[in-house]
């Protein structure tokens, strides 16, 4: 076996130190997620934070976001944004829960909860730091589906790299990495649909909170 | 609810119940709930595009679906697995038939939830009177609907497959052995499964027909006369969702397939064989009736001579030199003609 994944987790071991307040809290998820992870079930607290620090990055990406389009976007895009992905989070919870639990995690529903939140928090926080990237490419094009691409490729890759710390968290609790991994797919697939129902998010506002129904799919082929 | 999840886990009550063959009418009565609840769950979500009253036959049946398929095939894969040589008890083989429809139910019933979402997020079916034009797009909408359930259907069927492949190796000790018996049950449970949904449908629900508890035509046609005609409608969806089934079924066959690797030892006429996650056990040196060498590789053949089947073992040393003394400890002790020919042609 070589050294990298047991660097890793000694690194996890050591990083015991509950976050104690929102700045931290931050901190921790960026430098020494495993002080999060270890003390989910213990101070229900932090999950508080983790979910009050994902809705400030997602209500500061999507007003960066909006500012493509400005006027009542810059009001409604990071509500819809902040809304969905609460959304996303109850709608895939029992499955994240279920799948490690089958698959030999030793978890209780609220821990579930933690590292989910764990992840979309990072999620958020990579939004923010891809939004001046985003503002650039926004300067440059008028067109919606060069903006819409650009806005969908840092989601995705945002989202990836954001469940990678649920994922850890799941496995040291004893699930494993494959079942997160599977669950990964599914949270992103729910993330696209509900990106395609709250619709518009990269367009301009036309009188309709929203725009109707149309599969994802469907949505992104045209 | 959500407790049976634990309960499944390879260090759940269950897997313990199954594996020390006590407790077992609880179990099976508890994953009877398991399979009622989580799999009405599912058949809401499945039945909701259509409109609330499929919803609630599809709650109904869902769950009966799946309890009529477990008992269905319990007999058939308690009789086959006695036949290959699992010593099972009845209520063993019973549990054991239930257990990957619970994990399937359970899995399924937790992303109910993320399906009830995408029926409310694609078009609805039309009001009677509805245009040709707005059927046809209704019946788009269901065909994709019904193949993305088909492939959810599926996914959670491996999972409990794979769970319950932790448990069989464990309780019977022989991959090979194991891999017969979840073949089997695999097979049983999909023949039984397959017809009795057909018989039970609809579970989704055609926008063209009307909503009903079963069909007047339930008992025309078949399942796979159903599968050929969705591929001949449309070879998307439809296909890519049978393509992965198939490949997905493909990788497990690979996956069991691959030897057992262990560590081997000689103690006396005794071999030692340790594995993974399983207690130690020892067979008798008489037992093998093969061994071959490749490099740092050991292959050992086994086989219990109350029984037919054979099983293999490959144990990969640091150096070939070790590879070649352990050949050597396991010649020495027992005589036997055969298996020297066979250590001489392999070294």
């Amino acid at each position: 076996m070589s050294s990298r994944p047991a660097q890793r987790i000694q690194d996890w071991r050591t990083a015991s130190e509950p976050p104690k307040n929102l700045p931290e809290t931050i901190e921790a998820l960026l430098k020494r997620p495993g002080a999060i992870a270890d003390h989910l079930r213990a101070d229900p607290r932090i999950t508080r934070r983790l979910m009050m620090c994902a809705a400030l990055a997602l209500l500061v990406s999507g007003i960066a976001s909006a500012t493509f389009s400005g006027g009542a976007q810059l009001f409604l895009v990071p509500i819809k944004v902040t809304l969905g992905a609460f959304f996303c989070a109850v709608l895939c919870m029992p499955s994240l829960h279920v799948l490690s639990s089958l698959f030999g995690a030793r978890v209780e529903l609220r821990e579930t909860w933690g590292a989910l939140w764990m992840g979309i928090s990072l999620m958020a926080i990579l939004m923010v730091s891809f939004a001046p990237i985003a503002w650039v490419f926004g300067q440059a094009t008028s067109s919606i589906h060069v903006m819409g691409t650009i806005q969908g490729v840092l989601l995705i890759l945002s989202t990836f790299i954001g469940l990678r710390v649920t994922r850890a968290a799941m496995e040291r609790a004893g699930g494993s990495a494959a079942s997160v991994r599977l669950w990964g797919l599914l949270f992103v697939v729910v993330l696209l649909q509900m990106s395609t129902s709250l619709r518009p998010l990269v367009g301009p506002y036309e009188g309709e909170l929203l725009s109707g129904k149309l599969f994802f799919i469907e949505h992104w082929a045209s | 609810m959500l407790f049976s999840s634990d309960a499944l886990s390879p260090q759940g009550d269950w897997t313990r119940a199954l594996r020390e063959d006590r407790d077992l009418a609880r179990s099976a009565k508890s994953m009877l709930v398991t399979i009622l609840f989580f799999g009405g769950l599912y058949g809401a979500s499945l039945g909701i595009w259509r409109g609330p009253l499929q919803a609630c036959f599809a709650a109904i049946k869902l769950p009966l679906f799946l309890a009529g398929t477990a008992l269905l095939s319990a007999i058939s894969i308690a009789a086959l697995s006695m036949a290959l040589g699992a010593r099972l008890s009845l209520r063993q083989s019973l549990v054991m038939t239930l257990w990957p429809l619970t994990s399937a139910a359970l899995i399924l019933g937790s992303i109910s939830p993320v399906f009830t979402f995408f029926a409310y997020s694609v078009t609805p079916p039309p009001g009677p009177g509805a245009t040709p034009e707005q059927l046809a797009e209704a019946m788009f909408v269901g065909t994709r609907l019904l193949s993305v359930h088909i492939v959810a259907i599926a996914a959670a069927g491996m999972a409990g497959t794979l769970l319950l492949r932790t448990n069989l190796r464990r309780l019977l000790r022989n991959r090979q052995l194991a891999f017969r018996v979840l073949f089997i049950s695999l097979g049983v449970q999909l023949l039984a499964g397959s017809q009795l949904s057909w018989l039970m449908r609809p579970f989704l629900g055609k926008p063209d027909q009307p909503v009903s508890f079963f069909r007047g035509d339930a008992f025309r046609s078949g399942f796979v006369q159903e599968i050929h005609q969705m591929i001949a409608d449309d070879a998307g969806l439809a296909g890519v969702a049978i393509s992965l089934g198939v490949v997905a079924l493909i990788a497990l066959i690979l996956v069991w397939f691959a030897p057992d690797q262990v560590n081997l030892n000689v103690e006396g006429t005794q071999l030692q064989i340790r594995s993974e996650n399983l207690p130690v056990r020892e067979v008798p040196l008489s037992w093998i009736i093969s061994v071959r060498k490749y490099d740092c590789q050991v292959t050992v053949q086994i086989r219990d001579p109350q029984s037919v089947n054979v099983e293999e073992l490959l144990c990969v040393t640091d150096t070939a030199k070790e590879a070649h003394e352990l050949i050597e400890l396991i010649e020495r002790p027992v005589e036997a003609p055969y298996r020297r020919q066979a250590a001489k042609r392999s070294i």
